[in-house]
């Protein structure tokens, strides 16, 4: 073998031997993150009644959100969770096949267990019934009072009842 | 001296081949993510759960045999050292030849072997439970899997 096979054979074997791909691996491993975002279910419960009342004949009865005869609601949920607050309002009270008709209802709302809460809603009947909030580190509140229109002379006498469904979520969950 | 140097480059071209059909490779393709759950209700992500399921490649030589292992925490770490409890079912893992084929289940708690197939690489997915108590502190929670393939037979 002279010099130039002497030196191209080590260069070969250089290269054999030292190449990257003979850094073998018979075991590899590898990582990936699990994950969840854990937040408390929300709770909505009917505090109260909303009471408008004995209303007579030729005259409206308003019961408003500040009165201590309006309905309340109150929420659970995770402090500084944001919060779609959707309504389900009716447009009459009913007893049997007579009815009255509700003209307007409004809400006040927040974090105080109190009818004097800053944020007020009004709600015409059928108009747009949603907002949205930041629930606090307690309970959220809402009140809603409602406006019933005159019931006139013909009206039955009698106890005149509906349901206000009232539906809260997380927004952006 | 050119017979010499060439039968030298085919020993080489040996030694690299040989080398080269004892690696393997595993890479995280996808983190595995509960998304927002509630306080109280169990969430269960399945293995061929597009999106959420936790999912390698693996990577080694045609017909070599592989063992697959997983490192699998038992609770996700939380606000303020909280746990949140996760447990993996007998067949929360999948194994497939692409990311969308049908998978063959196995149980993610006890090393799988397998047969590197033609057609490789191979998609390994995880699924898991996340149990989170009634009183769960709120908040972000996460933890790592671990997977480890050794090659049983190359």
């Amino acid at each position: 073998m002279d010099n130039t096979t002497r030196i191209l054979t080590g260069l070969t074997l250089v290269a054999a031997l030292g190449a990257p791909r003979l850094q073998a691996q018979v075991s590899a491993n590898d990582q990936i993150n699990a994950s969840a975002r854990v937040v408390t279910p929300i709770t909505v419960t009917g505090g109260a009644d909303l009471n408008l009342g004995a209303i007579l004949a030729g005259g409206t009865n308003t019961v408003p959100a500040s009165d201590p005869n309006s309905g309340e609601f109150v929420v659970t949920g995770d402090n500084g969770a944001g919060i779609d607050i959707d309504w389900v309002l009716p447009t009459i009270l009913l007893n049997g096949v007579n009815n009255l008709d509700i003209d307007t209802y409004t809400v006040i709302r927040g974090n105080a267990a109190t009818r004097a809460t800053a944020i007020t809603d009004n709600y015409a009947v059928g108009g747009a019934q949603s907002e949205t909030a930041t629930l606090g580190a307690g309970n959220y509140n809402l009140f809603i009072g409602a406006d019933v229109n005159d019931p006139g002379a013909a009206e039955p006498a009698g106890f005149y009842t509906a349901t206000i469904d009232l539906t809260v979520s997380y927004n952006g969950l | 001296m050119l017979r010499t140097t060439l039968l030298t480059l085919c020993f080489s071209g040996l030694i690299m081949a040989h080398i080269e059909a004892q690696q393997v490779h595993v890479k995280g393709q996808q983190d595995l993510a509960f998304g927002t759950i509630f306080a109280g209700v169990p969430e269960h992500v399945l293995p061929i759960d597009p999106t959420r399921s936790g999912q390698f490649r693996v990577r080694g030589s045609r017909n070599n045999i592989f063992v697959l292992t997983f490192t699998l925490p038992p609770d996700l770490f939380g606000p303020g050292a909280a746990l949140l409890p996760m447990g993996f079912a007998v067949d929360d893992a999948g194994i497939a030849a692409t990311r969308t084929s049908p998978q063959t289940p196995f149980n993610p708690n006890n090393p799988y072997t397998f047969t590197m197939p033609q057609s490789r690489p191979v998609f390994v997915f995880l699924g898991a439970t996340a149990s989170p108590s009634v009183g769960q502190t709120p908040g972000d929670y996460s933890a790592t899997v671990t997977l480890t393939a050794d090659c049983a037979a190359c």
